[in-house]
C-alpha cells in the first residue's frame, strides 16, 4: 500500500505457501498506486523466494530440504516445517524448488498470476555446496531460461 | 525431553511455590527441566524484534524457551487476568512459537472465583501461538498454601498427574509427528 501511494517500484519476499496468497498484495498495490495518479503498467514488480533445481522434482527435494531448513534457524531460529516444503511440488506453491520443467511452469504460473517483470532466485542459502550451484546455474542457463523466454519475450 | 517450567510473576511467592512443586514432580521422569523464574530476570519490553536479536537475560529467557518441548506456564492472577510480565514474555516471541511444544497450566488465585481466567484470557493466547495444551489445569488457592508450602494433598496429587499427563502427551505428539515425517521423501 505505501510502495502504491508513493508510485515506487515493488520487491516482494516469498518464503512459502501458495502464490495465490500473494496476488491480494500485488493487486492491492496496483490498485493504491492507480488511485494515487499512478500508472500500475509503468511500475516493475519483483518477486525473490527459495530456489533449487535438479534433473527431478524428487532429488531437488530430496538435496534441498537439508539446507533450506538449516538456513531457516540460522535466519529465523527455526527450521522448514517438512509438510510444507512438501508442497513444494505442486505448481501452485511459491516455493521454486524441483526439476527444470517443473520450475519453469511455476515461474510461468507465477508471471501469469502476479505479472511481474523480476524474479530473484536465492540459491545461496543454508550452505548449498559450490557444486550443487553450479548445476543449478547450468540448468537455469540451458534449460530453464530458454523456455521462459519463449513465452515472455511476445511482449506479455 | 527438554522442559521448561515458567513461574510467571516478578512479585509474589505462591506461583514460585507451585513450580518448584512441579519441578520435584518431574524428578520421577527422565527429562531435562529448567526453572525459569520471571522474578531473577532482567526482560526488556517487547518492542517488536526478532526475539534472536534481543541480549542478556531477554535473549536467554526467549532462547531457553523457543529450545523447550514442553513448557509448564505458572502464572498467578492480576486484575483478572495474567500478569502484564508474563504477557510480555509472549509478545518477545514469534507468532507460531508454541508450534510442535506441549504448554500446561498452573494458575494461583486468591480467590476461586477466578478459575475462568484460564479459559478465558490464557489458553486463547496459547492457542493463537499454536500450542498444544493439556487439557487439565491445576487451580490452586490462597487457602492451598501456608508458610510457601502447599498444604493441600489433593494440589499435589493433581499437580504430578498435570506433569505426568503433559509429558505423556509430548511424547505422543512427538512420535506421531516423526512418523508423519519419516513419510515425506526429502
Amino acid at each position: 500500500m505505501k510502495a502504491g501511494h508513493a508510485g515506487v517500484p515493488m520487491f516482494l519476499a516469498h518464503l512459502g505457501g501458495a502464490a495465490s496468497h500473494f496476488k491480494g498484495t500485488i493487486d492491492a498495490y496496483r490498485e493504491t498506486a492507480k488511485a494515487n495518479g499512478h500508472d500500475p503498467d509503468s511500475l516493475p514488480i519483483a518477486t525473490a523466494g527459495f530456489f533449487y533445481t535438479a534433473e527431478t522434482t524428487q532429488q531437488a527435494q530430496r538435496e534441498y530440504y537439508p539446507h533450506i531448513n538449516e538456513g531457516m534457524k540460522l535466519t529465523n531460529g527455526r527450521g522448514f516445517p517438512k509438510q510444507q516444503f512438501a508442497q513444494s511440488a505442486d505448481i501452485r506453491s511459491v516455493v521454486n524448488v524441483g526439476s527444470p520443467q517443473q520450475i519453469i511452469e511455476k515461474i510461468l504460473y507465477q508471471h501469469e498470476l502476479f505479472g511481474h517483470q523480476r524474479y530473484i532466485g536465492q540459491m545461496d542459502f543454508g550452505g548449498v555446496t559450490m557444486a550443487q550451484l553450479r548445476n543449478n546455474i547450468e540448468l537455469i542457463g540451458t534449460e530453464i531460461l530458454p523456455a521462459i523466454r519463449k513465452y515472455t519475450s511476445k511482449g506479455s | 525431553m527438554n522442559v521448561v517450567v515458567l513461574s510467571g510473576s516478578t512479585v509474589g511467592s505462591k506461583t514460585r511455590t507451585a513450580m518448584n512443586q512441579v519441578m520435584d514432580k518431574l524428578d520421577k521422569h527422565t527429562v531435562d527441566a529448567t526453572l525459569l523464574d520471571l522474578a531473577d530476570y532482567t526482560l526488556q519490553w517487547s518492542d517488536g524484534r526478532h526475539y534472536l536479536d534481543y541480549d542478556g537475560d531477554t535473549k536467554y529467557m526467549t532462547q531457553t524457551i523457543m529450545d523447550a518441548d514442553v513448557l509448564v506456564i505458572g502464572t498467578p492472577v492480576f486484575q483478572a487476568s495474567i500478569p502484564g510480565t508474563l504477557k510480555n514474555v509472549f509478545d518477545l516471541l514469534p507468532e507460531r512459537a508454541f508450534e510442535h511444544k506441549t504448554v500446561s497450566i498452573v494458575m494461583t488465585a486468591g480467590s476461586a472465583k477466578h478459575y475462568l481466567i484460564v479459559d478465558q484470557q490464557l489458553k486463547p493466547i496459547l492457542n493463537y501461538m499454536k500450542a498444544h495444551i493439556t487439557q487439565s489445569f491445576v487451580f490452586i488457592e490462597e487457602k492451598d498454601f501456608l508458610n510457601k508450602q502447599i498444604i493441600n494433598d489433593d494440589i499435589h496429587f493433581r499437580l504430578q498427574d498435570l506433569v505426568d499427563d503433559t509429558l505423556l502427551l509430548s511424547e505422543t505428539l512427538k512420535q506421531l509427528r516423526e512418523q508423519k515425517e519419516a513419510e515425506f521423501d526429502f
